[in-house]
């Protein structure tokens, strides 16, 4: 069996979710970003081995529609109501033109409603095909789907990606979060994308927050949004279930509907 | 740790090795031979697995075949290629049942450090890893 088939062979992908916090008033759930694990023992149990692979195998659509679909069935097992963000290569939104229909019907089976969903955009490799993506991207907007456009500053998410994609929230590279204490390129970085964030009506949302330090610096720093190991390691259904944060937003929801 | 002749002698930092090929007996025969030599293996069979490792993984050295299943049977050359467009300092070691002089000369000039002709005895092997290991990569 080819090292690719392994990939579809059920159990080999796990679906693991992280929470967003929102540190607005007290520091509450905001929403959970899914993540995919590949098969354990593998060289895949590292994401960032296994979708580089993907990549180069040029099956981004196949496998993103995969991973969507295994974090929607284990969402589905965590009964809370909150934000549910997933990752999407622009080459899948761009090249996969079923995938927008496909996925709006996949929330619609699953009663999740759209205006609670972001799509994450990752990209790698440009050119990727301007139109079709954007046109794959108004549709999701029509149906009140948020947009995010993932690992801001780094690779080829840049100002163009910016520009052709108009994101409701800019995720922040955690290189930029890193030492940025120390790091007055780090700090104006952040600067610049809180103020560009206000002028596009979208969002920061930080990423990998390691320490109470750097979450206080991004605060200071007009970042309100927050993700990273300083609130909550990706983990698995089973285990986000007791997650204080989790347990949190469901008692806060039933309190809204005893009200 | 198994008894072998060139046993690194701290595990702890032993150099870190990726062996690429598709035939899983020679995989296996290569893991466990280096492994019981105490360095720290990898093994990837495919010419992509083998990218996506070195795009993330700092290695010392890199044993590839020349010929992994795929397409046009010269993707150890591919995989030297994309090595060497970010990483300098990993040495690296074709093998190759198909060698001639050309090829070699195309090897080195994208960056192997050693081109080998197979079969080649576990022993001589080692004693080239140990050589390239022993030596500083000046460039590309």
């Amino acid at each position: 069996m080819s090292l690719l088939s392994k990939l579809f062979f059920p159990g080999s992908i796990t679906p693991v979710f992280q929470p967003i916090v929102s540190t607005v008033g007290s520091i509450h759930l905001h929403g959970l970003e899914a993540l995919s694990r590949g098969p354990r023992g593998t060289h895949f149990e590292s994401a960032d081995v296994m979708f580089d692979y993907v990549r180069l195998k040029g099956v981004e659509p196949e496998v993103d529609r995969r991973c969507i679909s295994l974090a929607v069935d284990a969402f589905r097992e965590l009964e809370v109501e909150t934000r549910l963000s997933f990752n999407v290569h622009a080459k899948t939104l761009a090249c996969d033109a079923a995938f927008v229909p496909d996925f709006l019907g996949l929330l619609e089976r699953h009663r999740i409603p759209a205006k609670s969903i972001t799509l994450e955009i990752v990209e790698h490799s440009a050119p990727w095909l301007e139109r079709e993506l954007c046109a794959a991207l108004e549709r999701l907007r029509s149906a009140s789907v948020s947009i995010a456009l993932d690992d801001v500053g780094s690779g080829h998410s840049n100002f163009k990606m910016i520009v052709d994609t108009k994101p409701d929230y800019l995720k922040l590279d955690r290189y930029f979060v890193r030492e940025m204490k120390h790091d007055l390129h780090r700090r104006a970085i952040v600067d610049c994308l809180v103020s560009l964030a206000a002028r596009t009506c979208s969002r920061v949302v930080a990423e990998g927050v390691s320490d109470e330090e750097e979450m206080e610096a991004l605060r200071s720093r007009g970042v309100d949004l927050l993700q990273g190991f300083h609130f909550a390691r990706p983990a698995p259904v089973s285990e986000l279930r007791s997650h204080p944060l989790v347990i949190d937003a469901r008692s806060q929801l039933r309190g809204q509907h005893v009200r | 740790m198994r008894g072998n002749a060139f046993a690194v002698a701290v595990v702890m930092d032993a150099p870190r090795l990726l062996i690429v090929d598709d035939e899983e007996p020679i995989l296996f025969a290569l893991s466990d031979y280096f492994t019981g030599a105490g360095y720290r293996v990898d093994c990837a069979r495919e010419l992509e697995e083998a990218q996506a490792l070195v795009a993330h993984v700092p290695y010392d050295l890199l044993v590839a075949d020349l010929r992994l299943t795929g397409t046009h049977g010269a993707e150890g050359l591919e995989l030297v290629t994309f090595l060497r467009r970010t990483c300098a300092a990993t040495r690296v070691i074709l093998l190759t049942a198909y060698g001639s002089s050309a090829l070699e000369r195309t090897a080195r000039a994208r960056g192997a450090d050693s081109f080998v002709n197979k079969p080649i005895a576990l022993r001589d092997l080692a004693l080239e890893i140990a050589r390239l290991l022993g030596q500083a990569r000046t460039g590309t």
